[in-house]
């Protein structure tokens, strides 16, 4: 019998970046809130101080930082029509553990995305007509606009205290900026971070083909730093170890650094670890969310936790698992094309070329997560696709954010993978290649979604989530003419040795690290038909649950998610501010 | 004139050349510090860093309640100008092995006012 512990207001499931930023509106105004995390704090453990922050093999290849999948992973499978099976280690992509979430251990490229993102629908049907989206693509609307979330983008980005460069201040395109970057009232809170030696030589060639590059958006700080709430950055040591790593200079801006220790100041602030939340408690009838249920993972006791708001703010797989699993809101059914939870679920297309240059040093152990040198040229619809079989694109990038020991071995292709030619090649190479890669959109598609494995369960007797997912026909050609253009670049890069050009292929690989850029799944919407939460992120099903994070999004766009997401999740505490003194449909 | 007289002009004159001074470079030194505050507490509170309230004059290593590297620990040195100076110019050639994540202040006008303020905490 799970004990069943005193009422509380706002109980967040999850103690990552969203929870951290709704908190922060909701105890700035005295509002009770519990936060519950699965994970531990690591702030003052062996992950945050040298030497033992340095330990590529226990924090990056053995993941000290995130999911543990022995007790929970997915199952996946390509299509409807194959048998599903569980991923054992997962290398795709990797939800994180422990208070801070995946933003502590993330690179910290933080990007606002194109202005027309959140009425992507409209965009495309006005440019290109109705027919311009494929029956088997359900783009559809967020029911919100850009300007509505600017403050809070701009809040966001003065809390983390960006470095960047504008491109775009209130319609003005800026020199040297991303002229493509949806319209900022303002400069970014702090200037760039030092260009690297392949981003000199990708300006160079960008230039001469006529594009414009510009220094990518970085929550890695250029400078000293002190935010509107007084907690600080320290300048940025360019050591390599970001992605996958806590920042043990207080140079990358995270929740853990940044919100956490302000939030424990406060009194109507509490947070949980060690708390696995199983299920969320929901009176059908009434439609409303009673609580949630979690387990101490250090007793083993179950709790039941009563709370008059709930918010599911656990990452895109907890987000949409725990709605399966509560039942609440239909799962999707893709014959019928009925149902909402699970559809829509999306991820990253990526590709890149690999580029080695003899007299020119590299140097990739110098580098920040977020140094890069990009361009927006054909990223999402910021060019013409009516001649184009596929819509969407991606923003292209000399991105070098690390050197170390065991992730980074380029060499060149036909190398042998051991031994003493391989041995030469690294000594040979390591100081003097780098990549060019394409980040690019991935759109709904009716096959691809999540609901919960029939077979398959996690340590705690809960069926797992399962992945139907393939990169399908849009985005396999979206990336083979996004990288033609990359391989252009390359060449005007001029390097010694380059390697092949090859657009993302199918099958998905969860072998390979991708990126931590899974969305859907819970999707917002102004249509309880096609959507799982209103445009306020207010569940159509119950009045007082509300989810947030990269689930909600529609569809996935040609930049790393969290911009929008803190932007969302800043607004929703406001939101909630609001609904905590007068409950009602947002 | 009398010798009291002498005195006063003498110090007013002494403390126009010196305070506005000092009033100037009192904000910079204040400033430069700004990239130590995110470890760095001048109140007693061990941080990210050992508190540097009174480390002028202080033996390395020896702050209570933080846990120092063995590097700095072994070090046996007493902070003072020239070994602040020293040391934040490149901490990890002066005490290799130390765990400071910070690589240290180029500018030498920079290091000095740091020191400074460092030196006026006392
Ligand atoms: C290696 C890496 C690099 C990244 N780099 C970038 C980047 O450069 N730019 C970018 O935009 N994004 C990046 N991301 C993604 C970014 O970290 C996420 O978008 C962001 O953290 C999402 O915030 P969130 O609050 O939704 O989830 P999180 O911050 O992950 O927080 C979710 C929390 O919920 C907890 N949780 C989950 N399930 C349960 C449960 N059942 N019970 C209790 N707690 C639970 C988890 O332990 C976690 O702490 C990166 C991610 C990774 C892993
Ligand atoms: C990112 C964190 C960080 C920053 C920034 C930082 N330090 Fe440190 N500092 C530390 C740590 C950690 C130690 C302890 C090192 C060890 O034990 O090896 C330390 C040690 C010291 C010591 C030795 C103290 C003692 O008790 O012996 C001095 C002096 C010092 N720092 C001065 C500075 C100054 C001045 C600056 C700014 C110019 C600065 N530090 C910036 C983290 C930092």
């Amino acid at each position: 019998m799970a004990k069943r512990l005193p009422h509380r207001r706002v109980v967040i499931v999850g103690g990552g970046l969203c929870a951290a930023l709704i908190s922060r509106q909701l105890t700035a105004q005295g509002v009770d809130v519990l936060v519950l995390e699965r994970g531990i704090d690591h702030a003052n453990g062996p992950a945050a101080r040298l030497p033992s922050q340095r330990d590529e093999l226990r924090w990056a290849q053995r993941q000290g930082l995130m999911q543990n999948w022995q007790r929970e992973t997915y199952t996946l499978r390509h299509t409807r029509h194959e048998e599903s099976l569980p991923v054992r280690w997962m290398g795709a992509f990797l939800p994180g553990e422990g208070v801070g979430g995946a933003a502590s251990h993330w690179n910290g490229q933080t990007w606002r995305w194109s202005e027309y993102d959140p009425a992507l629908r409209t965009r495309y049907e006005t440019r290109y007509g109705k027919s311009a989206i494929p029956k088997e693509m359900p783009l559809q609307d967020w029911g919100t606009t850009y300007a509505e979330l600017e403050p809070y983008h701009d809040l966001f980005e003065k809390l983390f205290g960006l470095s960047g460069k504008a491109g775009n201040i209130e319609g003005l395109i800026q020199a040297g900026g991303n002229p493509f970057e949806a319209p900022r009232r303002d400069e970014y809170p702090q200037r760039p971070l030092e260009i690297t030696e392949a981003g000199i030589i990708f300006k160079a060639a960008t230039e001469s083909l006529g594009y414009r590059p510009f220094p990518g958006p970085a929550a890695n700080s250029s400078g000293t730093y002190l935010n509107p709430d007084g907690q600080r950055l320290g300048p940025c040591q360019y050591c390599g170890h970001c992605e996958r790593f806590l920042c043990e200079a207080h140079a990358k801006a995270t929740p853990d650094g940044l919100l956490y220790p302000l939030l424990r100041t406060r009194k109507s602030f509490e947070i949980r670890t060690h708390a696995q939340v199983l299920h969320i408690d929901y009176d059908r009838q009434a439609k409303r969310a009673l609580g949630v249920r979690y387990l101490d993972l250090e007793s083993g006791e179950e709790y039941q936790q009563p709370a008059d708001i709930v918010v599911l703010a656990a990452f895109t797989m907890s987000n949409t698992r725990l709605l399966l699993l509560s039942g609440i809101g239909a799962s999707y059914d893709p014959t019928a094309r009925h149902g909402v939870v699970g559809k829509n679920f999306c991820y990253q297309t990526q590709s890149g070329v690999g580029l080695f240059f003899r007299n020119r040093w590299i140097n990739p152990f110098l580098a920040a997560g977020c140094t890069l040198t990009a361009i927006d040229e054909y990223n999402n619809d910021n060019f013409d696709h009516s001649a184009l079989p596929f819509l969407g694109g991606a923003n292209i990038s000399a991105g070098v954010t690390n050197g170390r020991p065991i992730r980074s071995r380029s060499t060149p292709s036909g190398t042998p993978r051991w031994g003493t030619e391989w041995k030469k090649a690294n000594a040979e190479w390591y100081a003097h290649s780098c990549g060019v890669g394409a980040q690019g959109s991935c759109y709904p598609h009716v096959e691809n979604y999540l609901d919960l494995d029939p077979v398959y369960r996690d340590i705690y007797g809960l069926p797992l989530l399962r992945m139907t997912f393939d990169f399908r026909e849009n985005e396999v050609k979206m990336s083979r003419w996004v990288t033609e253009k990359v391989g252009e670049i390359c060449k005007a890069m001029a390097p010694d040795i380059m390697g092949p050009v090859k657009g993302l292929q199918g099958p998905f690989d969860s072998r390979v690290y991708q990126s931590t850029h899974v969305t859907g799944g819970t999707v917002m919407g102004a249509d309880p038909r096609s959507s799982v939460v209103s445009t306020h992120l207010q569940h159509w099903d119950a009045e007082n649950l509300f989810v947030v994070g990269a689930s909600v999004y529609p569809h996935n766009s040609g930049y790393n998610p969290t911009g929008p997401l803190a932007a969302l999740a800043l607004r929703l505490g406001d939101d909630l501010v609001r609904y905590s003194s007068r409950p009602r449909q947002l | 004139m009398g010798l009291y007289l002498r005195c006063i002009l003498v110090m007013a004159v002494v403390s126009a050349l010196i305070l506005p001074r000092a009033a100037r470079s009192d904000a910079p030194k204040k400033a430069a510090f700004d990239q130590c505050a995110v470890c760095h507490s001048t109140d007693g509170s061990n941080g990210t860093g050992p508190t540097l309230k009174g480390v002028f004059g202080r033996q390395s290593g020896t702050v209570a309640g933080f846990r120092y590297s063995r590097a700095m620990r072994g070090a046996g040195i007493r902070w003072d100008e020239k070994t602040l100076d020293q040391y934040l110019s490149s901490p990890q050639e002066f005490i290799a092995g130390n765990v400071m994540p910070f690589s240290g202040v180029d500018d030498p006008t920079e290091r000095a006012s740091i020191i400074a303020y460092l030196r006026a905490l006392n």
